[in-house]
């Protein structure tokens, strides 16, 4: 393994869950808070059994006055990174702040760069936010969450497909719900996330 | 209502025709939600007012705003909306709208059964031992007959008869998602259409309530922002055109989120559309 690591950077609005996500995925002791944003700059950590460098990048959507300061890390890390693992909440319709990053950073995202799209707090996804059919006990997505799913895909893929044509490509098999919270869905993404064999 | 201020010697105010609520405190991550009464405990109560504090502060230092324009609450939990209710009173600045001529839902209804049966004795029995009439502005008036000349008088009730017949116009914006319909439903005890998280409203909604005081209410129920950016542009037109026609504008955020630029980046917008048509 005399390979330079590949770089799999974990990005996304602050609150996501990023550093969470890349903790569990990787054996991580990423800093995570609950309701401060806590990651400030760009961290990384180096991860032997898959010889991946993992790069935590600070939310964006903090405030107004961050987003500029966090804009140099974007632009220093983004272009260097073999895979990107875009976190956004599946309990959520709003993608607009996804979609404008995509914009402001569409030249330093690498055409070839792996693109996956990890739809956290899949416990929290309901047809509304009255109804939580998440079955907490057995750590796993109701029927119904299941069912209504792939009209959530389909959704986010056209919303993010308006913005990441000609930047990268975005196909839907790496579209992955999960819930770092209760460990549902982490190795299939994480099985996306690691690079293919022989590559 | 310029006489009154000047009876009463008030000063004519200066605040921006705003309320901020602060939703689904209920859902902030270390709070352990009473289901028995359906309330915070007194600790996460203390939780819910540490972090509203933030969000507030963050609000003031980006978008110049007075702390006194928010309150928190929870929609789905009926948790505060009564202050929430004063609150947007108090800016629509509507005198023939008044707390009682709306009720919000009771939190109540959701608590342990033996909860709900006490506080429905303890209420009944507190209704027994105070039974005040009805405040009515009426009956107001007619107790000020005593003091004032009657040209004052008539032109009292002229200024309210006014007021009666335009109806105060609320306007409730919000991201989509965050629960605006939600909160209309539970705030003025209404039924708007349920929207799903797949969707979401999409049309600006208008309802309209008829007041125990005799006049009416008008609800505008906004489409969310932050969906998608072709979205976006289109519904700024709407915006545009409704929010600057309203008495009072009710600007709803998640309190259990850390991405707060997307609503300081509209909240800064609202403020403009509003000084537009300050009086």
């Amino acid at each position: 393994m005399n390979k330079k690591p590949k770089k799999v950077l974990f990005f996304g609005k602050t609150g996501v869950g990023k550093s969470t996500t890349a903790n569990m995925l990787f054996n991580l002791n990423f800093m995570t808070d609950d309701s401060v944003a806590c990651t400030k700059i760009p961290q990384i950590e180096y991860n032997e059994d898959y010889h991946l460098e993992i790069i935590d990048m600070p939310g964006i959507g903090e405030s107004l006055e961050t987003d500029d300061v966090y804009m140099d890390f974007y632009r220093e890390w983004i272009p260097k990174a073999d895979c990107i693992t875009w976190i956004t909440q599946s309990n959520t319709r709003g993608y607009k702040l996804d979609q404008e990053y995509i914009l402001f950073l569409s030249d330093y995202i690498r055409k070839d760069v792996k693109f996956i799209l990890g739809l956290s707090k899949f416990d929290l996804f309901a047809k509304s936010e009255l109804e939580k059919t998440f079955d907490y006990k057995e750590g796993q997505p109701s029927e119904e969450q299941l069912t209504l799913f792939p009209v959530k895909k389909n959704d986010i893929y056209g919303v993010f497909s308006e913005v990441s044509e000609g930047v990268f490509t975005l196909s839907k098999e790496n579209i992955v719900p999960f819930s770092a919270k209760y460990n549902w869905g982490m190795s299939t993404l994480k099985e996306k996330i690691l690079p293919q064999e022989g590559v | 209502m310029k006489l009154i201020k000047s009876i009463f010697g008030l000063e004519e105010s200066k605040a921006i025709r705003l309320v901020i609520g602060l939703n689904q405190v209920d859902n902030l991550d270390e709070i352990n939600w009473d289901e028995k009464l359906n309330m915070p405990s007194k600790r996460a109560e203390a939780i819910i007012k540490r972090k509203c504090e933030d969000i507030i502060r963050k609000f003031s230092v980006a978008c110049d705003i007075s702390k006194d324009n928010f309150e928190f609450y929870s929609a789905t939990k009926k948790y505060n909306l009564i202050p929430l209710l004063t609150k947007i009173i108090k800016y629509s600045e509507k005198n023939s709208f008044v707390l009682g001529d709306v009720n919000p839902a009771d939190p109540f209804e959701d608590a342990d059964d033996e909860v709900k049966t006490f506080v429905k004795q303890e209420r009944e029995k507190r209704e027994a031992r105070t039974k005040f009439p009805k405040f009515t502005i009426e009956k107001f008036i007619e107790g000020l007959k005593e003091t004032l000349p009657e040209k004052d008088i008539d032109r009292l009730i002229g200024e309210f008869g006014d007021a009666k017949k335009s109806p105060p116009k609320i306007a409730v914006i919000g991201k989509t998602g965050v629960g605006k319909t939600t909160t209309v439903n539970n705030l003025f005890n209404a039924k708007f259409k349920e929207s799903s998280i797949l969707v979401g409203t999409t049309k600006a909604q208008e309802k309209i309530f008829n007041l125990d005081s005799g006049g009416e209410l008008k609800i505008i129920d906004l489409p969310g922002y932050g969906r998608s950016i072709k979205e976006d542009i289109e519904y700024d037109k709407i915006y545009r055109e409704i929010i600057p026609k309203c008495d009072v504008l009710l600007l709803i955020i998640q309190a259990d989120t850390r991405d707060l630029r997307e609503d300081q980046k509209m909240l800064i917008k609202i403020k403009s559309w509003l000084s537009e048509t300050e009086k």
